[in-house]
């Protein structure tokens, strides 16, 4: 792989031809060879170490926990005796059949297109880097801001479903249940938020000087 | 705070450039030139409004605790929930780790964060920092990161709307004020400007340290 520890990149942070790097707490300039930052003796580091590594590692990790929460159910829910459980997919074509179309687009676009949109823009973003096909840094930042923005609100389907297990606890009148999937879930999104944390955006603009 | 960036150099933190910042007046933002991503806002006692913002919203956060947060009614029964009792709840269902990831992600992180943010302006504002207060500075970052009190919120007002058709559902003072809690709580955020709580903290330390050395 391509992301060894790079140097600071030579043009963009040099003064009197001095290299500089920054220091990511207290926000100083410090010279590039210093280990330790001068002012709050924190380490640094001109690049995240080993970043594409440990972002594929946390994509893949996601992916697998996206098969269950897929798969296993989500909620059940207990109405007079009858049992529904139902998946993702199967609670948002419920929701579109009995015309709530709002809700049922915004856990569509929550819990399926963007955690699929999003696995596919990290893969984009670490091949264009890995093989450097692709070398358009402004495009790429937008990408990056755009998944570093997005991943959390994937969140929104496991608290619908916790918190109408918790509300929904009438004994057989109504009760509503968490299925599997509702971890499974949240698990994918933990992963895929570690992964979107784990690039560092500096090395878009590494291979374009 | 007073201080005015004037020529500071920092280094972007998304693209390694090196960037001069002159200075801003109120209401004006420092961008990267090269990659656009803002460095710096300029707002007049930012650092008053962030404190007075964080410690409010630990207000509203504690009395959304207080009260019943939803009224549920289905054909005579009726069920009144609080903030708590849905961690409560799920902890009975024996979710256990779901119900520790709510409780952590709607009450415990927000109320650790607010009181972390109004912690660290105090500091500032009575001159009692140190080179150390960075690193709180560093843990608010990680927390920020992993913020989601206002997705919770939004999956409140789904889940309510799913109920509506099935129930009568009323909500209690104990929301309003959750709701409340949301927009001090990204208030507090959006003031939150790292460079210049740095800058801030640097430029005690240092007159610290020149005081040290004349005494």
């Amino acid at each position: 792989m391509k992301n060894r520890r790079s140097p600071v990149s030579s043009e963009t942070s040099s003064l009197h031809g001095q290299q500089l790097q920054g220091c990511h707490d207290c926000c100083t300039v410090q010279p590039a060879i210093n280990v330790r930052c001068s002012f709050c003796q924190r380490k640094l580091h001109a690049r995240k170490r080993y970043s594409l590594q440990h972002s594929w590692v946390f994509l893949v990790t996601a992916l697998i926990f996206y098969v269950p929460a897929n798969m296993l159910p989500i909620m059940t829910t207990n109405q007079i005796g009858k049992e529904t459980i139902s998946t993702i997919a199967g609670g948002v074509v419920l929701l579109w059949d009995q015309g709530s179309y709002l809700i049922a687009l915004i856990i569509l676009v929550a819990s399926l297109v963007v955690p699929i949109a999003k696995f596919i823009a990290l893969i984009t973003l670490y091949l264009s880097k890995q093989l450097g096909i692709y070398r358009d840094p402004q495009n790429k930042i937008i990408i990056y801001r755009a998944i570093e923005f997005v991943g959390r609100w994937s969140m929104v389907d496991v608290f619908v479903v916790a918190f109408l297990a918790s509300l929904i606890q009438l004994g057989n009148l109504m009760s509503v249940y968490p299925g599997p999937a509702a971890l499974a879930f949240a698990g994918m999104v933990f992963f895929s938020m570690l992964a979107a944390n784990s690039i560092d955006p500096k090395l878009f603009w590494d291979d374009d000087e | 705070m007073n201080d005015q960036l004037s020529d500071i150099r920092v280094i972007c933190h998304e693209c390694d450039l090196l960037v001069c910042i002159g200075q801003l007046p109120d209401g004006h933002k420092a961008s990267c030139p090269r990659c656009g991503c803002v460095l710096s806002r300029s707002v007049s006692n930012s650092l008053d409004r962030m404190l007075i913002f964080a410690v409010t919203a630990l207000i509203c956060l504690l009395f959304s605790n207080l009260f019943a947060y939803v009224n549920l009614l289905v054909q005579g029964q009726e069920r009144e929930i609080s903030l708590l009792e849905t961690v409560q709840v799920l902890f009975e269902l024996k979710e256990w780790a779901l119900s520790g990831f709510m409780l952590v992600i709607i009450i415990g992180l927000p109320a650790f964060f607010t009181t972390l943010i109004s912690w660290l302006a105090i500091a500032i504002k009575l001159q009692r920092v140190s080179p150390r207060t960075i690193s709180m500075m560093r843990l608010i970052g990680y927390l920020r990161f992993w913020n989601m009190a206002e997705i919770f919120f939004l999956g409140i007002l789904i889940s309510m709307v799913k109920v509506a058709s099935l129930a009568h559902i009323e909500v209690g003072l104990s929301f309003w004020a959750y709701a409340l809690f949301n927009v001090f709580f990204i208030a507090t955020l959006l003031h939150y400007d790292k460079l210049r709580l740095a800058l801030a903290i640097r430029q005690v330390v240092n007159e610290k340290q020149a005081i040290a050395r004349v005494v």
